[in-house]
């Protein structure tokens, strides 16, 4: 029993900087959210009871009787979900991809070209997007070339789920693909040898080898990205959107924006972030208990 | 045992590595602020005490006059006397422009180091005015009374009396000091500039077309430009670039609408409210008939300026709205081309076209005193200083004979008109390019003739025009709306997110005729569903008390 | 057994040699590729030439295969000034020490995770897990950083971003595919937690923890929100940042500026259209080549040779 309490007291202490480190950083400014049930303006003290406005749940109240509300949680919702279905797997099929061509420049060039996109900013990913969807952008041009009319793409509410879900996969396959790559990696050879010798061709090969080495990696990824789907990127929506498109294309996140924009919103937008991260969580709970039920990986 | 030890060794040495550099960086900066200091040291000879003042502001976003080079130029040396003999030192801390708003918000959160003199315009109204509720930021006006040698009551009650208006608050106490803009013609006639459709005049010589003096023609003109390829490139891709979210566009005026959900009409003193106006329906029959003929380049409206800059670079822009007398569009044109100011055109029988103006008199940006500041005189007697004409004429002119002469008729005109880039180069540039906006206010007093001064006859007389049209809405309404209280703007934040976003996504819906105008009751009710009556009154009781203020 | 390590000796020579298929799939494969390499290129190679393009015709968006009206402005503006090299220097800081930094607690804080006997580990997790979804916003951690006394230096920078805890749970995934053999004969060899984690898991762990260093490197190279909200003395801004400044990259509001405003407005306009480009190109590059550092790491086999059967 002694040895079980050193044992854990000496794993304790080597975790203990992070700990301490994350409870200051982290822990200790979560008193922030407080402000959702006041009215908070920078200047005001957190907690006061005379100098403080405490409104209780007022703010999440009119959060839900907003008249956009329901829209704003599916486009939200859908943008993220649409991105998982879609997205989920091309990192991880490139990286497959990746593991089968042999190495040389070719597949150096390959790697590299395709985490270029992270690193160009949304600015000018968003004014690219918006240039070629244009009538007489690249898309049209292809579009007139096969003899269709050309569509102005991006004002059409029904077009803007895609355009956002290519281009951000478009935007961070490579660069997710590296985690993949690096679990990859670290597959012993051998174990292929092994299976060619039992007669295993390249595919049966990937299907028992390659495929295992990320599994662990997979699963965490999707429970992570379902613990994320109330998360759209807002940052990149509001370059790209305009109000013919908001019946998609307004999220949560950009929402706020246009409010905050008035000034004044920090009580109203910690709310609503707080009531987001609470189903975020949420989601996140029930996809780790599901794993953990249905396969060996979980979070916890 | 050993092994461990590497990486650890190695992390240690990080931290030795940065925290060596951070002492030298920390060292040559003493408490980190970007803060320099002034030597404007007291006058000893009439006995005045030094005042000092730390000042908090963003720094100027200009990329060729900077702030730091300001010894540099005669214009800085002129204010710098000017606050020497005031026996003023400054202090001054300039955060850059981006990380500005971010900053003032976290430093008013923290509620220490406050500094004496503050630029807290990026800060909401609401927090501002909270802010002076608690006592953060001073009521002025008794601090006038004690302190002021007369300049402040000078400028405020009698050069520019609108200022008081819109900076009063509620309560009747003034918080902030402000950005005061007049610009006046032969003297004393105020002199609004417009917004208007532009329409290429170049276009219309090439294909000896008329100018269009009603909304049909118009139409009919950016058809026929369309159709018989007025940029000559074989396509036709000319286009009218428009947004019909908000009611900013000229044309909107030209129905007699107001320039957005809530306007203010000026002459009338009402809030009007577009989607009550007579010709709103005639408006959107009109522009549904632009896209439907297109006209309209649909693709470009809630576009980002940049695209717009595109089109206007390959020369595909027939029209747009715009400054009457802007000069920068025309030499973006690849090729090179011509715009023409239309004056309000006739849309709608019984309706007369409205012009959009911006008004003469403008009042922006909030420089506040807070309840750190020690030497409330000197905040005062630096506020004296500003509110003086020599502090506003370095501002805006410059020094006459090296930025600025006088024309003929004695009126003041700008002798560099070179880039940013040779100015600096030269030395040569106004208060205003210099220290603009950061932590000195701005006090201009503009006029037309500078403006008009080498622009085509075509413009010029589109202005001399529109200086007493009637009637006409203006682009800035919340220059004419006095401070709300708390309810006030508390009711008003929550209604203007979704009013804005429902009235813009019905106007373009409209515009583009995915909506059907039969359906109008339900627009209506929808409207006053989400507070657009709520809405016009507050406001108009807000231009009340703007109204009454003296 | 002859077969078997003579295989192993060409295997060491050539991995490549593992795996042979029909040579039509093969032909699928590299034409997948190739496309992929096209799509991802193609934008990139834009951005370089529209960065060395004059700005009228940037604005025009004519360029399309190649540069058209060569400019350098925008790259001797960004080069000339000498704010920007002291930036630079910032970032290099910032990069190592935050690198090394996250490398370090990621190692330290996955590794208890991955022991199945700690008391506890539930809860470690959920603590860990609740600071990714729930925090308290800008002010309380403004307020925090101003009374530990970081504000306005490098560690307010430095410090709050030493842990990720993202990063943590990718190690800890890693870690829990280590074969429990070996964490066994370590621990019957009589080694203790640290010994086990600085000698065994860690050489193997090279491919996770290149994964680490390379998110690190660039999420710290290309941040600037911190810098923002804790560094008003522009001498430690990092370079992102100064970019950042030099590029006003919110869009102005024209309806509220007034006629002499807007032309400055617009001239700033069409000289940022061309010069966001050539600042794209210049953080990306330096970043581009310390890759292939890393990329030896992910490399199949790259471990041969040092797991003991």
């Amino acid at each position: 029993m002694s040895f079980r309490w050193r044992d854990n007291m000496q794993l304790y202490l080597i975790m203990l900087p992070v700990l301490v480190h994350i409870f200051i950083f982290s822990y200790i400014p979560m008193y922030g959210v407080i402000i959702a049930f006041q009215n908070y303006y920078p200047g005001k003290p957190f907690f006061s009871l005379h100098d403080t406005d405490w409104v209780g749940f007022r703010h999440f109240i009119d959060f839900f009787n907003g008249p956009y509300f329901g829209r704003l949680m599916r486009n939200t919702f859908l943008l993220s979900f649409y991105f998982l279905v879609f997205g989920f797997w091309v990192p991880i099929l490139f990286a497959l991809l990746l593991n089968e061509l042999k190495s040389g420049i070719f597949k150096k060039y390959v790697q590299t070209a395709s985490y270029l996109p992270h690193f160009i900013s949304n600015v000018v990913v968003a004014g690219m997007v918006l240039s070629f969807i244009n009538t007489d952008g690249i898309v049209n041009a292809i579009v007139k070339l096969f003899g269709g009319t050309p569509v102005a793409l991006n004002t059409e509410p029904g077009y803007f789920p895609a355009i956002y879900t290519i281009t951000s996969i478009w935007k961070s396959f490579g660069w997710s693909s590296i985690l993949y790559l690096a679990a990859m990696s670290s597959v012993d050879p051998h174990l292929y040898e092994a299976a060619k010798m039992d007669g295993a061709n390249r595919f049966k090969q990937m299907l028992h080898i390659t495929l295992p080495s990320i599994r662990p990696t997979i699963f965490i990824l999707l429970i992570f990205a379902i613990g994320n789907l109330l998360s759209a990127n807002s940052e990149f929506i509001l370059l790209i959107y305009n109000p013919m498109v908001y019946e998609t294309a307004d999220v949560i996140g950009t929402y706020l924006y246009r409010d905050g924009l008035l000034g004044g919103n920090f009580s109203s937008g910690t709310a609503v972030g707080l009531f987001i991260s609470l189903l975020n969580f949420t989601l996140l709970y029930i996809a780790n208990s599901l794993s953990r039920k249905y396969s060996d990986y979980a979070l916890w | 045992m050993k092994k461990w030890k590497k990486p650890f060794v190695s992390a240690m040495m990080a931290m030795v590595l940065i925290a060596s550099v951070t002492a030298c960086n920390g060292g040559s900066n003493g408490s980190g602020a970007d803060s320099k200091k002034e030597e404007a040291g007291g006058n000893p000879e009439t006995g005045q005490k030094t005042g000092k003042l730390r000042l908090l502001g963003p720094a100027g976003s200009n990329k060729y006059i900077k702030f730091e080079d300001r010894e540099k130029y005669p214009v800085w040396k002129e204010v710098d006397k000017m606050l020497t003999d005031a026996g003023l030192q400054l202090d001054y801390e300039l955060v850059p422009a981006e990380q500005y708003k971010v900053t003032i918000q976290t430093r008013m959160a923290s509620g220490s180091s406050l500094p004496d003199i503050v630029n807290i315009s990026a800060l909401d109204n609401t927090t501002v005015l909270n802010l002076a509720k608690q006592g953060v930021l001073l009521d002025l006006n008794p601090l006038i009374e004690k302190y002021s040698n007369g300049n402040i009551k000078k400028m405020y009650n009698e050069e520019m009396p609108f200022a008081k208006k819109s900076t009063t608050s509620p309560d009747g106490n003034m918080y902030w000091f402000s950005n005061l803009h007049k610009k006046t013609y032969q003297g004393n006639i105020p002199a609004p500039v417009s917004l208007t459709m532009l329409l290429r005049k170049d276009w219309l010589d090439k294909l000896n077309l008329p100018v269009p003096k009603t909304a049909e023609e118009y139409s009919q003109t950016l058809k026929a430009f369309r159709e018989k390829d007025a940029n000559g490139n074989g396509k036709q891709d000319e286009v009218l670039v428009y947004d019909p979210s908000a009611f900013n566009g000229a044309i909107a005026q030209w129905f007699g609408l107001g320039t957005d959900i809530t306007a203010v009409d000026v002459e009338n003193k009402k809030v009007v409210s577009p989607w009550y106006q007579d010709g709103i329906k005639d408006y959107f029959r009109y522009l549904q008939q632009l896209v439907k003929e297109g006209v309209l380049d649909t693709s470009l409206i809630g576009a980002t300026g940049e695209q717009k800059q595109q089109k206007m670079t390959e020369n595909q822009v027939a029209s747009l709205t715009d400054y009457n007398l802007e000069t920068y569009q025309e030499p973006t044109i690849n090729g090179g081309g011509e715009f023409l100011p239309l004056m309000p055109l006739q849309a709608v029988d019984n309706i007369t076209p409205a012009a959009q103006l911006e008004p003469p008199f403008l009042v922006w940006q909030k420089y506040a005193i807070t309840k750190d500041c020690k030497d409330v005189e000197a905040a005062i007697k630096f506020f004296d200083t500003i509110y003086s004409e020599k502090y506003a004429d370095l501002l805006y002119w410059g020094i006459e004979g090296q930025t600025y002469k006088k024309d003929a008729n004695g009126a003041k005109v700008y002798i560099n008109n070179v880039s940013e880039e040779e100015l600096a180069k030269m030395g040569q540039a106004t208060g205003r390019q210099l220290f603009g906006d950061t932590v000195f206010p701005r006090v201009q007093f503009a006029n037309l003739e500078f403006e008009l001064i080498d622009k085509p006859q075509h413009k010029i007389d589109n202005e001399l025009n529109i200086l007493n049209y009637k009637p006409y809405f203006v682009n800035m309404n919340d220059m004419y709306l006095a401070i709300p209280d708390d309810q006030q703007l508390e009711k008003k934040t929550k209604i203007l997110t979704n009013l804005t976003t429902y009235s813009q996504e019905l106007a373009t819906k409209l515009a583009l005729g995915q909506k059907s105008l039969d359906n109008w009751d339900q627009y209506i009710s929808e409207l006053k569903k989400l507070g657009l009556d709520d809405l016009i009154e507050i406001n108009q009781q807000l231009l009340d008390r703007y109204n009454s203020i003296q | 057994m002859v077969r078997g390590s003579t295989m192993a000796a060409s295997v060491r020579r050539n991995p490549n040699k593992i795996k042979q298929g029909s040579v039509a799939v093969d032909i699928v494969l590299y034409a997948l590729a190739l496309f992929i390499c096209l799509i991802t290129l193609y934008p990139f190679y834009l951005v370089v030439i529209m960065s060395i393009s004059s700005p009228t015709e940037v604005a025009a968006m004519n360029v399309f295969w190649y540069p058209k009206g060569f400019f350098l402005d925008s790259y001797k503006l960004i080069v000339s000034d000498t704010k920007m090299w002291w930036a630079y220097s910032n970032t290099l800081i910032y990069v190592a020490a935050g690198t090394l930094l996250n490398c370090l607690t990621a190692v330290l804080g996955a590794y208890p995770l991955t022991v199945r006997t700690l008391k506890g580990r539930k809860w470690l997790v959920a603590f860990l897990l609740i600071p990714m979804y729930f925090g308290g916003g800008l002010i309380p951690s403004y307020l925090l950083v101003n009374k530990l006394g970081l504000y306005n230096t490098m560690f307010a920078v430095i410090i709050p971003g030493m842990v990720s805890i993202w990063n943590i749970i990718l190690v800890r995934t890693f870690f829990t595919t280590i074969p429990d053999g070996l964490k066994e004969s370590a621990f019957i060899d009589g080694a203790s937690h640290l010994q086990l984690l600085f000698r065994v898991i860690l050489p193997i762990s090279k491919p996770i923890l290149a994964v680490i260093a390379i998110y690190s490197v660039v999420g710290i190279w290309n941040s600037w929100f911190d810098a923002l909200v804790y560094l008003p003395n522009e001498k430690l801004h990092p370079l992102q940042m100064y970019l950042y400044r030099v590029v006003v990259q919110q869009s102005v509001d024209l309806k509220m500026l007034s006629l002499e405003d807007t032309k400055n407005a617009v001239a700033n306009m069409l000289s940022n259209i061309q010069l966001k480009y050539a600042i794209i190109v210049f953080t990306t590059l330096p970043v581009i080549f310390t890759y292939p550092f890393f990329q030896k790491y992910f490399i199949k086999g790259a471990l041969l040779g040092s797991l003991k059967e």
